[in-house]
């Protein structure tokens, strides 16, 4: 008897496949291109904490990297202006970034839409501009160096092994947490707040939580970077972060949180190798983001997904136990808008 | 679906153990990189000290090229400068080939868009993948510190002909021991002179505004010590600083007039620049109060869009001087003039001079630069004539000049560049202090400027 | 007998009782507050200075409502959150520069400048915007795209060089009175933007282009259906949007120096002015710039640390307390 139908099968197949790979790779490649994985992996994590909010909530957020640069500057700080040790450092970069998520929040709980990008734009690059103000926490333009890790994983390889492994547990928790009962809360939120309410569920604290969710991930990520670069410094809130992150999202497809992981590699790969070649990697990137808006909508994961269902339907003339399966895992849309204005 | 995710974890965690067993990647490759430089013949000669000529040891043949990585930001808010840094450092090769001592130099040229994060995966691709042997870079003192913290223990010579943070070669100095500063300055060096100058010019009291940023701080601080310690006062004492990138410096100068200085010192960087000099003219400022510029205030790059009624005749002091009336100057101006057609700003003339330590450095090694402390030696015993003039590394890896106080005239063909009207000769980093006295003091903050009226 | 008067109160007219009571209530406040704040602010400054300061902060403003105005007038029409505001300020004040270069006419420069803009306004609405129209969030985000690619064109085209726009020579220096000098650009810019403000408030109360406007904000499907071009108007919207976007770049690339990056910058100002003002009001865009050129210019003279937060707080506070903007309409 098949347990699995057959999309799940070949889903798995890819994942532990890729996987495989994650883990032969510093066999493979040299440090630079570890190197480069590493920030892809963590990138990716970014990019899926966005579409948590984007894909499911049906949230755009632009201050995202605000929330990822407040946890790394509780790191920073903590490493380089207390010194205090790894654990210290790690507890207050998640507190730091979690109660950014909260403030940023409580703001923004009541709006939705454009209104809920053009605040979280805001915000995010609100936290740019602080850090570059309060010179004695965040060292201003400067930014705090000397964050060091444990040595255990001092070493390129070994911290890419963790960056994967923590990686890794993320996305399943990401996983599960959409596929709980507060996933399906979130996607009833998105699809209409007035039915959520008279079901008794408080549509802007529902927000709140899943802003809060997402913002953990954000931060895990921020905090997983400032120690891949044993630095931090204001740039790392500016909306162009913000906004990658984003590309990168819809690039590999927003609502499938594979799809943010993917995107995340091939903007990665723009952003390090094709930047040497092309001056104007800038300019690509803004015309991949239109390309994708106008053509493209469901990203690279949605569009294959799509066309693998249709493979399958044209292949099979039914057989319950395949399609039923299949269909359940159509990915989200960035065009499904609640039908509430707000 | 538990039963094949189960076998599915099995067979991972078996792989993962096959490839712990089989040994760990890092300890297959050698940490440090085998420097390229290095010939393949056994009977390396060792060193040759300057100005030995070797007629009797072999000469050396380089079957690689030496290589260098430049980094410098060529987009974004800084790019006008980065630019010049490149357009510098490409000249110089250009002009006198890409070989010295015998080896073939080359070099890539990378972009950090001013991010220093982006610039430490470029440093990490330079020094890994490409091979390089020195690092050249980069234009903000903060992404310098990021990638001196980054190559400090790795095979390489970083050089920072530009990002002047003070305390890479005073404090921090036996931190980073692979760096050095030739063709390079210290914030704070060009500003001490001008202290003393503004003193001497008759100015008692001064107003300061400088960007809030180390860079600022530490240019500030060079002319609040020795302005203060001639005896002069500083306005208010809780000096103004306006935040990096500010686009609207009116409400500045506007404060800066209530003071009633008799002079005002300003250092500002990249567009506030223009900013900061347009409101000083159009609030009036130009005729009543005498303005004294950091260095970066007042050079080329940052002033060849200001009309010229807003700089014409404005005071600061430099290392570098466009109109300074020495060959080595003047061949190199006209160079980059008639190669890009405008006059060189001092990242230009910074990169050249690098180039210029690194060619005549390689040639006193005889190709072989491969021990990297060696080099480093050698190329602290050069005594160069540089663009910037004669140029002697101290002990600290960082040049002694001679500083020029400049003015900003109309040259012969419209153009306006800095002359120079007095000259403060073999100034080094702690000047008019010794090292010893100098370092006594913390490095200049917010909170230290060196005002010795407490 | 009192139940039958309660139940014969229409419900409707007790909420709105109630709004204006609350409206009443918090405009008091802020009053009282404002006048706190000014009696502090004078406290810590000369009158003279005060003075100064206001002009400066005005000055800024002015360039803000340019940009905002265009920014909500497309919002409030067409929904439209265009990002690429920031973008079009920014390549408008660098075709102005170019302009002056050439022909040392300012007027002209402002003119040729904004009707670039234009042009670049009506490509995105009619080839980028028009496949997603309707669609709010991918438009937002085509419009960041958009900035990204006309942020690094521009950077390619003109350099990275701090560019000042070159400013006629009558309107460079001080003008003094007394021994009171004011920048002559700044006022310039000031009552520039007093002129057009009225201009547009005229066009949008007094015509019937400004009524038509009005009515395709409320309801554009009656609009259409009463023969009127809603599509044509939209695209004019937009136009005019980015002509008084490309317009603003010029006129404040006379005292705030163009660079790449600067459209992000002004664009998180503009977001300001509107988020305060309210998105789709055009006395809200003027408050707003009025609030926030002051609030940067006083807090950068008393408070040079917290000049940021200082525009973080109004805004939070606005965000929860009233989402909609202070002059912007229920929803």
């Amino acid at each position: 008897m098949r347990l699995l139908s057959l999309t799940a099968r070949v889903k798995l197949g890819l994942l532990v496949a890729a996987i495989g790979i994650g883990i032969a790779a510093p066999y493979l490649f040299g440090s630079f291109i570890v190197g480069l994985l590493s920030l892809a992996l963590i990138a990716g994590l970014f990019a899926m904490s966005i579409d948590l909010l984007a894909g499911y909530a049906g949230l755009v957020t632009l201050g995202q990297a605000g929330i990822s640069a407040t946890a790394a500057y509780g790191v920073g700080y903590m490493a380089n202006k207390v010194g205090a040790g790894i654990p210290a450092q790690v507890l207050v970069g998640i507190a730091a970034g979690l109660v950014a998520s909260a403030i940023f929040a409580a703001m923004a709980m009541r709006t939705g839409g454009v209104y809920f990008i053009m605040i979280t734009l805001a915000q995010g690059m609100i936290v740019w501009g602080l850090s570059i103000r309060l010179y004695k926490i965040t060292g201003a333009e400067n930014g705090l160096t000397g964050i060091e890790r444990p040595s255990a994983i001092s070493e390129y390889w070994q911290y890419y092994y963790f960056v994967l492994a923590v990686v890794l547990v993320c996305s399943f928790l990401l996983f599960i947490a959409v596929r709980s009962p507060f996933g399906s809360s979130i996607k009833g939120i998105r699809e209409s707040e007035s039915r959520m309410r008279m079901l008794g569920y408080n549509p802007a604290l529902q927000k709140v939580y899943v802003f809060m969710v997402s913002g953990f991930f954000a931060s895990v990520a921020g905090i997983l970077l400032v120690y891949l670069n044993g630095f931090i410094s204001p740039f790392a809130a500016y909306i162009s972060a913000s906004a990658i992150g984003v590309l990168e999202a819809i690039l590999g497809g927003i609502g499938t949180l594979i799809g943010p992981m993917i995107g995340a590699f091939i903007i990665v790969y723009i952003q390090n190798i094709v930047s040497t070649n092309l001056e104007r990697w800038p300019t690509l990137l803004g015309l991949i983001f239109i390309v994708v808006i106008l053509f493209a909508r469901q990203g690279l994961v949605g569009a294959v997904s799509t066309g693998w269902h249709r493979w399958l339907e044209r292949r099979e003339r039914v057989g319950p136990g395949d399609s039923a399966g299949d269909v359940a895992d159509r990915p989200g849309d960035l065009s499904l808008e609640s039908s509430e204005p707000r | 679906m538990t039963k094949r995710l189960v076998r599915a974890v099995a067979l991972m965690a078996v792989l993962a153990l096959v490839l712990v067993a089989c040994g760990t990647p890092g300890g297959d490759e050698t940490t440090t990189t085998a420097a390229p430089g290095t010939t393949a013949a056994p009977g390396t000669t060792a060193t040759t000290a300057v100005g030995e000529t070797t007629t009797t040891e072999a000469m050396v043949e380089c079957t690689e090229p030496i290589k260098i990585g430049l980094l410098q930001p060529l987009t974004g808010g800084l790019a006008a400068s980065g630019g010049d840094a490149k357009d510098g450092f490409e000249l110089y090769w250009e002009t006198f080939g890409q070989e010295a001592g015998g080896c073939e130099i080359d070099f890539e040229v990378v972009d950090t868009a001013g991010n220093p994060d982006t610039a430490l995966q470029l440093v990490d691709e330079l020094v890994d993948n490409y091979g390089a042997d020195i690092i050249v870079g980069e234009l903000l003192a903060n992404v310098t510190l990021a990638l001196a913290d980054r190559l400090k223990d790795k095979d390489v010579i970083f050089m920072s002909p530009i990002g002047s943070a003070d305390d890479l070669t005073q404090r921090d100095r036996d931190l980073y021991p692979n760096f050095t500063r030739a063709g390079g300055w210290t914030s704070s060096q060009t500003s001490h002179v001008l202290g003393q100058w503004a003193y001497d010019e008759g100015y008692r009291t001064v107003a300061t505004i400088c960007t809030d940023y180390a860079f600022g701080h530490e240019m500030c601080g060079g002319f609040v010590q020795t302005f203060t310690e001639a005896g002069g006062t500083v306005v208010p004492a809780q000096q103004l600083w306006n935040p990096l990138g500010s686009t609207d410096l009116g409400t500045y100068v506007t404060q800066l007039q209530g003071f009633a200085p008799d002079a005002v010192f300003s250092l500002q960087v990249g567009a506030s620049v223009s900013d900061f000099l347009s409101n000083w003219s159009n609030f009036g400022l130009m005729d009543e109060i005498p303005l004294i510029g950091g260095e970066v205030l007042l050079d080329i790059s940052n002033v060849r869009n200001v009309p010229p009624e807003q700089v014409l005749g404005l005071i600061s002091s430099g290392h570098w001087a466009e109109g300074l009336d020495k060959p080595a100057t003047q061949e190199f101006v006209d160079a980059f003039d008639a190669a890009f057609g405008r006059i060189p700003s001092y990242y230009a003339a910074a990169t050249w001079t690098a180039a210029q330590y690194i060619a005549e450095t390689v040639a006193a090694m005889n190709g072989d630069i491969s021990d990297r402390f060696a080099t480093l030696d050698v190329m602290k015993g050069l005594q160069l004539d540089t663009p910037f003039g004669p140029s002697v590394l101290d002990d600290y890896g960082n040049p002694v000049y001679d500083i020029y106080i400049r003015q900003v005239v109309e040259r012969g063909d419209g153009r306006l560049w800095n002359e120079v009207i007095k000259t403060y000769e073999n100034v080094d980093q702690f000047w008019p202090k010794t090292a010893e006295e100098y370092l006594q003091q913390p490095v200049y903050s917010r909170d230290f400027q060196g005002n010795a009226g407490g | 007998m009192a139940e039958l008067v309660t139940e014969a109160i229409p419900r409707e007219a007790v909420i709105r009782a109630q709004q204006r009571r609350r409206r009443l209530i918090y405009t008091a406040a802020g009053i009282v507050a404002f006048a706190l704040l000014v009696w502090w602010i004078l406290g810590k400054m000369s009158l003279r200075s005060f003075w100064l300061q206001s002009l400066n902060g005005l000055s800024f403003g002015a360039v803000l409502f340019f940009l905002a105005s265009g920014f909500t007038l497309i919002f409030g029409l067409m929904r439209i959150t265009n990002l690429a505001h920031g973008g079009f300020y920014l390549v408008g004040g660098y075709m102005g520069f170019s302009v002056m270069k050439w022909t040392g006419n300012f007027a002209l420069a402002l003119f040729a400048a904004a009707l670039g803009i234009t042009v670049v306004g009506l490509f995105t609405e009619r080839i980028l915007l028009r496949p997603i129209r309707g669609l709010e969030k991918p438009e937002v985000l085509l419009t960041i795209g958009l900035t990204f690619v006309l942020g690094d064109l521009s950077l390619a085209v003109w350099g990275g060089d701090p560019t000042p726009v070159p400013v006629p020579g009558f309107l460079q220096g001080p003008l003094r009175i007394g021994d009171f000098a004011y920048p002559r650009y700044r006022l310039f810019v000031l009552v520039c933007a007093i002129v057009v403000a009225i201009v547009l408030f005229y066009i949008e109360r007094r015509t019937r282009l400004g009524a038509i406007v009005r009515a395709g904000v409320d309801d554009r499907e009656t609009v259409a259906a009463l023969g009127i071009n809603i599509k044509a108007v939209f695209t004019g919207v937009f136009m005019f949007g980015a002509f008084l976007a490309g317009f603003a770049g010029v006129i404040g690339g006379g005292f705030l120096t163009l660079l790449p990056g600067q459209d992000f910058e002004i664009l998180l100002f503009g977001l300001v002015v509107v988020i305060l003002g309210g998105l789709g009001s055009l006395p809200g865009a003027v408050l707003g710039a009025v609030m926030v050129g002051l609030i940067d210019s006083f807090a950068k003279a008393l408070v040079p640390e917290l000049s940021f937060f200082t525009l973080f707080a109004p805004m939070a506070l606005v965000l929860v307390l009233r989402p909609q903007g202070l002059l912007g309409k229920e929803e």
